[in-house]
């Protein structure tokens, strides 16, 4: 790709207001819940209130004629929805395996109706004894909830002689981390519309992946994926939410509206929403971690296992990232890793901002803190010690030849907040009453794009047009949720071809007309999706007889085409020759490029009631290159918050497969009165196969928060915590129970 | 709507409204609504008819005369900021951390107390302060201690065809507060604990009140008994003693306590 001169751009690096922006400010912009249909029925979900259990009878009361109630023998083809496996039903059969699972739906034009209805239908269970949590499934003296041990998917390698590595090191460093379920809490429920259309069915709904609704609902459906047309709606935020539980939605709403032969929409109230959707996975990480003299790193031993729920959904693939993540952003001689995703009887656990990585970043980099600590030096130098760079290979002996901006972050936020002088001297606090404050610090890396060969496999495809009289037309699969996706990409497409980002538009998602550029996830539209759309500009070029660095396409265009006469130009991704990734052996580059960040996070802790406040985050990610600066920042403040709420306040269990806090009365997210000022610093190491360099930063700003906040906290408290949420009751109760105090 | 099939009245003064609500016993008086139109989305509410009485007039006094506080049951938080910010700063803090600015904009001091929760804001300050509530029905008024009146989660001794006009209290001479309400975030949260603590130096006497840890905000009588004694550690142990806090979705019984003791602790220092 050519390296654009910096001065020359005009729509690149440029702070563009978002395209999306007026229609949504003032209130024009149709999201699902706004679209009726003339003879639309509204459809209800009955859900099972058995955490798991063996469906005996299913009894519907006296229907009005005007409603249709189905079960799982009404669905025509196989009774899943297709994703990795085939384990989850799109209604529950014979068995329920959580709280909420869907076991029959209503249709009718009354909801309150509806809601009466469904109070009527008799279910009659017989319950099986039903495993709670993560050590349960392991323990495995229950029937098991997925093949023979519960286990999704595990992975598991060995590098180097960690055995001995361990036996021959001065300091080993120990620890079990434990995190908590977060709940997206996206501004708009989720929520589908379906009705019949041509021989097979049409979607319209909130979603991220209209082609995996597409593939996922084709086998429940019995059509072929053709006939299922799926269309986005203006969505109102998914963080992973709407990744893969659209699929199961839009299968229930498809089934209703060819079961009528009407429209039917269903949009969930925010109970339900919170109730039933998928979560980010619990998690339980066994880590030592071994120092020699010199306090570089010889071993890792790590064992992590996710709470997947009851179905397996993405939990493989977020695994994968979790087991990639684990060794964190240093260099390793001598690994032992073991990384499973296991059964339970709860909500299944889905895609969520970060994708395994929170989790595993939070083990490695408490263990560096707590190691900081126990070895007397400075959680920046430990870190300094032992940082990958350019030229080194990661834990999976990926070769990282540029674009690794890791120890730049990592300076940055250390020098724009005086870490270490502040570290040393809050360490040195020993009041009793009153507030004291602390620092804390984090390095990470998020990959983009698919982990391993899943680009491989979706073989994103990307086409544009072009008319002289309607400017250019990007043709693509991926959808804006309120990141900014359509912004940036225009600008993508605009600076190719030196025209005004007005001639620039983007076709909105439906499979009918868009080719497939994979599903909007794992920081990979701007780089893999922008990265096409910006070759596909270059291909233009050619047609028309341009150079490549040529300026003034339109006006060529002008000359050689019709007003609307148009050419076009169809991309598919590549997986660059050199990036080789050998999932069986977990060798290899698992991801094309890295992102890069750093975090410090500073706190003032009130001794009176251990509540903490945050007083300042200051967050640098290096990221290729801002094409949109401000959207960077957004990215960089929302991650940033939402790690927070994750480390700090997000608290959300469940008791007998019940979740605690299904209402946002009970579970809470920050407010603005608990943002604390954001500083966010964006560094640019260009990718020569990103589109202007750019890499992913979609979900970075999450990914270190977690750490960077507990170690704040620990380092004004002089105690290790090793679990999230770190709530007020949970300092209490490990200061009021361990008498042992390390300052 | 749902709330469309209930029958809704709205009188133009209060004998109007206190003769709807005898008349029509399975109904419920709607203030700002924050808290009842959140509970008649529940499918199991037998409200019948909606009475609004949110702007009646004789609802909406706010007067301090001498030491004597009034305030109309239909005042709300907003404009109690507004007006009555410096009658008594106690319940002041306790109304600014009150949910967020447009809950404030809707709800009423009146619905606060009807509605009976145990983390209800303004109990605290208001049990310190042994306020007293102002019921009337068409039949007349009754004055009640609003710890009597307030008799566990959701109940209260309001008859029916009564309503609750006003809450009057005397402020004391020269006296010292603290007030804190605990929460998970800074705004828009119920409590997990709050307390009010009052220290009077005429007759060096303290008044405890501690919300969200029982079924109704609790004085800590005993405890305040201990005060003459000096012997502070004792006090606190009959606050640890007397409180019930509970394990719930918002916090556990043993922070819970922990808090208690920790906030009267520090409003016994600041006193001393």
């Amino acid at each position: 790709m050519q390296k654009a001169n910096k001065t020359s751009l005009q729509y690149v690096g440029k702070p563009i207001a978002r395209v999306d922006a007026l229609d949504k400010i003032c209130g024009r912009a149709r999201y699902v819940d706004d679209l009726t249909m003339p003879g639309m029925l509204y459809g209800y979900t009955i859900r099972s209130t058995r955490q798991r259990a063996k469906i005996i009878s299913i009894q519907f009361p006296a229907l009005p004629a005007d409603v249709v109630g189905v079960t799982a023998k009404d669905i025509p083809g196989k009774n899943y929805v297709a994703l990795f496996n085939t384990d989850q039903p799109l209604l529950a059969e014979q068995v329920v395996n959580y709280i909420g699972e869907p076991i029959a739906l209503l249709a009718g034009p009354d909801m309150e109706i509806l809601k009466e209805l469904a109070n009527q239908v008799q279910i009659e269970y017989q319950e099986i004894p039903s495993i709670d949590n993560l050590e349960e499934s392991l323990v495995g003296n229950k029937p098991p909830i997925f093949g023979q041990d519960n286990v999704f998917k595990s992975y598991a390698y060995i590098k180097g002689n960690p055995a001995q590595a361990f036996a021959t090191s001065p300091t080993v460093i120990s620890g079990t981390y434990r995190t908590g379920y977060q709940e997206h809490a996206y501004l708009e429920t989720q929520g589908m519309l379906a009705f019949p259309y041509q021989s097979g069915v049409k979607i319209i709904g909130s979603m991220q992946c209209p082609f995996y609704i597409q593939k996922g609902i084709a086998p429940p459906l019995n059509l072929p994926p053709e006939m299922i047309v799926v269309e986005q709606a203006v969505t109102g935020g998914a963080f992973g939410g709407k990744e893969d539980f659209p699929s199961l939605l839009a299968g229930h709403v498809a089934l209703l509206a060819l079961k009528t032969g009407k429209p039917v929409k269903m949009i969930y109230d925010r109970h339900e929403d919170i109730l039933c959707t998928t979560k980010r996975h619990p998690s339980r990480t066994i880590h030592r971690i071994a120092f020699d003299q010199q306090k570089r790193l010889t071993a890792l031993a790590v064992d992590i296992v996710l709470d997947g729920g009851a179905h397996s959904t993405l939990s493989q693939v977020v695994l994968a990232r979790s087991a990639l993540s684990a060794p964190g952003v240093y260099r390793w001689a001598n690994i032992n890793l073991q990384a499973r995703a296991v059964a339970t009887n709860q909500v299944p656990t889905g895609a969520f901002r970060g994708f395994g990585a929170p989790q595993a970043f939070f083990a490695i980099e408490q263990q560096m803190n707590h190691a900081a600590y126990r070895l007397g030096i400075d959680p920046y130098q430990l870190r300094k010690i032992n940082l990958l760079r350019e030229g080194d290979a990661t834990a999976t002996g990926q070769v990282l030849k540029e674009s690794v901006g890791v120890e730049k972050a990592l300076d940055a936020v250390v020098n724009k907040t005086d870490f270490v002088q502040k570290y040393w001297n809050y360490r040195q606090q020993n009041s009793q009453t009153g507030k004291r404050k602390g620092i804390g610090l984090a390095a990470f890396f998020h990959g983009c794009g698919f982990t391993g060969k899943g680009e491989e496999l979706i073989k994103a495809t990307a086409t544009v047009d072009y008319l002289p009289s309607v400017g250019l037309v990007i043709r693509i699969a991926n959808v804006e949720m309120g990141q900014g996706m359509a912004t940036v990409l225009r600008q993508v497409g605009a600076e190719a071809l030196c025209i005004p980002l007005e001639r620039t538009h983007i076709l909105g998602p439906n499979t009918a007309e868009v080719p497939n550029s994979g599903p909007t996830v794992a920081s990979r539209t701007t780089m893999i999706v922008g990265g096409l759309i910006y070759q596909c500009c270059l291909d233009l070029k050619q047609q028309i007889g341009m150079a490549a660095e040529a300026a003034n396409f339109a006006g060529v265009a002008a000359q050689k085409l019709n007003p609307d006469e148009h050419i076009s130009a169809t991309r598919h991704y590549r997986v660059p020759p050199d990036v080789v990734w050998d999932e069986e052996r977990f060798v290899g580059d698992a991801y094309p490029v890295y992102s890069w960040g750093a975090v410090v996070v500073e706190v003032e802790v009130e001794l009176l009631t251990y509540e903490v406040t945050v007083t300042k985050l200051t967050a640098a990610h290096e990221i290729g290159k801002a094409i949109n600066p401000i959207l960077v920042e957004g990215q960089i403040e929302g991650g940033s918050l939402q790690g927070l709420g994750y480390a700090s306040l997000e608290n959300l269990v469940s008791h007998q497969g019940q979740l605690q806090q299904v209402t946002l009365t009970d579970y809470l997210i920050p407010t603005i009165l608990d943002t604390p000022e954001i500083e966010p610093i964006i560094l640019e190491e260009p990718y020569s196969l990103g589109p202007y360099g750019a890499k992913g930063v979609g979900e970075i700003p999450f990914v270190g928060i977690a750490p960077a906040y507990v170690g704040a906290v620990e380092n004004a408290l002089g105690t290790e915590f090793f679990e999230i949420p770190l709530t007020p009751e949970k300092i209490y109760r490990q200061l009021h129970t361990h008498t042992e105090d390390r300052s | 709507m749902w709330y469309e099939k209930i029958p809704f009245y709205a009188p133009s003064n209060l004998s109007e409204a206190l003769a709807l609500c005898q008349e029509l016993p399975d109904s419920a008086l709607l203030a700002g609504g924050t808290d009842l139109l959140v509970q008649l989305r529940d499918p199991n509410d037998k409200v019948k008819a909606l009475i609004n009485i949110a702007g009646l007039p004789e609802l909406q006094t706010i007067e301090r005369l001498g030491n004597t506080v009034r305030l109309g049951a239909g005042v709300t938080f907003s404009r109690f900021l507004q007006q009555g910010a410096d009658f008594f700063p106690p319940l002041t803090e306790a109304v600014r951390q009150l949910a967020s600015p447009s809950i404030r904009n809707k709800a009423t001091f009146g619905g606060n107390i009807v509605n009976a929760s145990p983390a209800a804001d303004t109990l605290p300050p208001l049990y310190a302060a042994d306020a007293v509530v102002i019921l009337q029905s068409i039949h007349g008024k009754r004055r009640v201690g609003l710890a009597d009146f307030i008799l566990g989660p959701k109940r209260s001794a309001l008859q029916t065809g009564e309503i609750l006009i006003q809450i009057e209290w005397h402020v004391p001479e020269n006296y010292i507060y603290y007030y804190r309400k605990i929460g998970t975030r800074r705004a828009l949260a119920l409590s997990k604990v709050s307390f009010c603590g009052l220290y009077l130096p005429e007759d060096k006497t303290i008044r405890l009140a501690y919300g969200a840890v029982g079924p109704t905000v609790m004085r800590a009588l005993a405890a305040e008994a201990r005060f003459s004694k000096g012997d502070k550690e004792s006090l606190l142990a009959e606050v640890t003693e007397m409180v019930q806090p509970i394990n719930d979705q918002r916090s556990t019984a043993d922070y819970r306590r922990f808090l208690c003791r920790q906030l009267t602790s520090e409003f016994l220092t600041r006193i001393s």
